[in-house]
């Protein structure tokens, strides 16, 4: 029957698998998908859709933050006055502000997630399909996730307020403890000795296009190696259990066909899992599609209700000669800087440096256990795509407890550290801050 | 749901289960579309809302940097406004010095309580009665404060009775005998050129200060009694007539950095 819809936009139902895994070839948005996806991993309980979500978060933020660029003058004299113009004058320019920032928080909470869920479901294991090799894609993310840091860091200096000035000469402070290269970091970081002019041009340079670049391309490479390991890795758990169901007799004897000739042996297709995963399987048009149109959607308005819900701040012009009294850094950064505050402390004549201590070493010992474990993990193979699989219990929960810890730093960072860092309780309000008249 | 359990297998390259490619996920799709034609909806209210009901007005002063949005919210202000000044204007003509460089506030803004400046993170409200009160001078003694940043190398200046009186108890009390102002007299005492751009957060208020919690009562206070604010203090207790503390409070505050092209020097 013909589809009687009028044609306001190209749509497409296909009529056979065929048609709806030509439709993915041929146009070049949709080429990003797979032409099938296992009903298992279209389903919400394996992934949570949380790599989706962090990548339209990205997607909201490149629409925002493009606007924005229109706008934001990057000069230490006029970037305040362009956020304020933004803020009272440009058209929707406060909405525009709060939802790239809102955005921005949510794609680091996303993106964390997104890693704490692929470690809980050891989808990182090297034992997968033959021919995939997924702690490269987790490596990948780790990546992604570093960037992401870098990204909402760098942007943090764009408005050029008190709170941009002093976060970046924290983390500036922080970079020059690490031993040898730390000075030299600073000032490649800095332009400089202190943050300036120089600073806040490598920092909108780095933000609007050297760092989103960057993202990009790695989104896309870690969607691809998504696609050359055989898809989330829970399909490698329903292939085999297609396999067990449907007792695969070993493949005939066949020809394949080499650049030397033909070769004795089976045909790469009677390998393939798509042929065993059919049953399991759709077409990812229109079930992928869709439902991805269907999260960007989301996301799009939970940002924009949130941006209308929570303004962006905007504190005093920098001062380089007034600091704000705690100088805190962004929330994913507290529970570092909470560490840096805990392991700076004196026994007898030495100084034990906290910054290095908990600001590089630390951290640096922690992406450097992430991205060994896949080699470290030595759970059996069905333990990749389970949730808390039970071989990985005591893995899982040091890794949870770990995370727990830094949240709980993170809480107390954010709710109960007042000026010089010293412990306040949330009820106990400090008095407004004095005034000139 | 379209995609649900039990389609049968489809024979590759062959017509399948017809309903698999049906729109799946269509309430979720509507759902998700519906909110988010919400949220940009209420976007748009937002900006309806608050947007000036009469357009937007301003005076861009280009060799300061410096922008003033009040006409937009007090078009039909301006011409009584205006008035009020006398012939201030002849010498302060509003197209070239605005009018937050001497009022106060913040000129960006498009919103009452921001434009007057009665938010955290602005720093030179709106010098209205109100505040003035709460320090016991009036709007105009405090506005003096103001006109001095500009003035503050004449002795004599009409229209600032408060601080010309000020400047002539700086003479008499010879504070150049301790202290230093604009490279002139003794480095015994704190020097005072800029002694207006100190910022508040680095004033220790005592305990159990009452009033306000501003730079202006600070000073007051401190005339009035330095040990009471600042313990060992070796400044004298003046024997003030009434008044004159706030007058020197408001006088050693408007001793401030100005950056402001020649031509906006007074003559």
């Amino acid at each position: 029957m013909k589809d009687r819809r009028p044609e306001f936009v190209r749509h497409f139902t296909p009529r056979t698998p065929r048609e709806a895994s030509d439709a993915i070839v041929r146009n070049f948005l949709l080429h990003a998908f797979p032409a099938r996806i296992t009903r298992a991993a279209l389903g919400w309980r394996a992934s949570g859709w949380l790599g989706t979500i962090a990548l339209h978060l990205f997607l909201v933020l490149s629409l925002t933050g493009a606007v924005l660029l229109f706008h934001y003058i990057p000069s230490v004299e006029r970037a305040y006055a362009s956020v304020k113009d933004l803020e009272f004058i440009v058209s929707f320019g406060t909405w525009l502000r709060a939802t790239h920032r809102v955005a921005a928080h949510l794609m680091v909470a996303v993106v964390v997630a997104h890693l704490v869920r692929v470690f809980l479901t050891g989808a990182y294991k090297k034992e997968g399909a033959p021919g995939a090799f997924r702690p490269l894609n987790w490596w990948i993310g780790i990546a992604l996730l570093l960037l992401t840091f870098l990204l909402s860091f760098t942007g943090y200096l764009l408005p050029w307020d008190q709170l941009a000035y002093w976060a970046v000469t924290v983390g500036a402070q922080i970079a020059a403890s690490a031993p040898l290269v730390g000075e030299a970091l600073r000032e490649l970081l800095l332009g400089g000795s202190s943050v300036g002019q120089p600073t806040l041009l490598r920092f909108y340079v780095l933000h609007c296009f050297l760092l989103p670049g960057l993202t990009a391309a790695l989104v896309a490479w870690h969607m691809w190696r998504l696609r050359k390991d055989g898809g989330l890795a829970v399909t490698d758990r329903v292939a085999d259990a297609a396999r067990e169901g449907a007792r695969v007799a070993p493949p005939a004897p066949g020809k394949t066909y080499t650049l030397m000739g033909s070769t004795p042996g089976a045909t790469v297709q009677a390998h393939a899992p798509s042929l065993l995963l059919e049953r399991e399987s759709v077409t990812a048009i229109p079930a992928v599609v869709r439902r991805s149109l269907a999260v960007f959607c989301a996301v799009l308005a939970v940002c924009s209700l949130l941006g209308l819900l929570l303004p962006a701040p905007l504190e005093e012009p920098a001062n380089p000669a007034v600091t704000p009294n705690p100088a805190k850094a962004p929330w994913y950064f507290l529970w570092l800087q909470e560490l840096v505050s805990l392991l700076t402390f004196r026994v007898g004549g030495f100084v034990v440096d906290g910054a290095f201590l908990g600001g590089i070493l630390l951290p640096g010992v922690l992406v450097g256990l992430l991205a060994a474990w896949p080699f470290l993990d030595r759970s059996p193979r069905e333990a990749a795509g389970v949730w808390f699989h039970p071989s990985r219990r005591r893995q899982n929960r040091v890794f949870l407890a770990l995370l727990l810890a830094a949240v709980a730093l993170m809480l107390v960072g954010t709710f109960f550290r007042g000026p010089y860092w010293a412990w306040v309780w949330p009820w106990e309000t400090a008095p407004p801050p004095p005034s000139w008249v | 749901m379209a995609v649900g359990d039990g389609a049968p297998a489809a024979e590759l390259g062959v017509t399948g289960d017809r309903d698999e490619f049906r729109r799946p996920d269509g309430r979720l799709l509507a759902a998700a579309g519906a909110a988010l034609l919400l949220a940009l909806l209420l976007a748009v209210l937002r900006e309806a809302a608050t947007a000036p009901s009469e357009g937007l007005d301003q005076i861009w002063i280009e060799p300061l940097s410096r922008v003033d949005r009040c006409v937009s919210c007090h078009r039909a202000d301006a011409p009584a406004f205006l008035e009020a000044h006398g012939d201030l204007l002849d010498a302060h003509p509003p197209e070239e010095f605005g009018c937050t460089l001497c009022h106060g506030g913040q000129g960006p803004a498009t919103r009452q309580a921001d434009a007057h400046g009665d938010v955290p993170f602005w720093e030179e409200p709106l010098l209205d009665t109100r505040r003035a009160r709460i320090h016991g001078v009036s709007r105009a003694q405090l506005m003096e404060m103001r006109c001095n940043a500009c003035h503050r190398a004449q002795a004599e200046v009409r229209g600032m009775p408060t601080l010309n009186a000020a400047k002539q108890q700086v003479e008499r009390k010879r504070c150049l005998r301790c202290h230093s102002i604009g490279g002139e007299g003794a480095f015994d005492a704190p020097d005072l050129t800029y002694e207006g751009d100190k910022h508040p957060t680095h004033y220790a208020f005592p305990d159990g200060w009452r009033g306000p919690r501003t730079a202006l009562a600070w000073h007051v206070r401190h005339f009035t009694d330095p040990a009471a604010v600042v313990p060992g203090s070796a400044m004298p207790t003046w024997i003030l007539p009434e008044g004159q503390a706030e007058a020197l409070a408001l006088l050693v505050l408007s001793w401030r950095r100005l950056d402001l092209p020649p031509r906006y020097w007074p003559r």
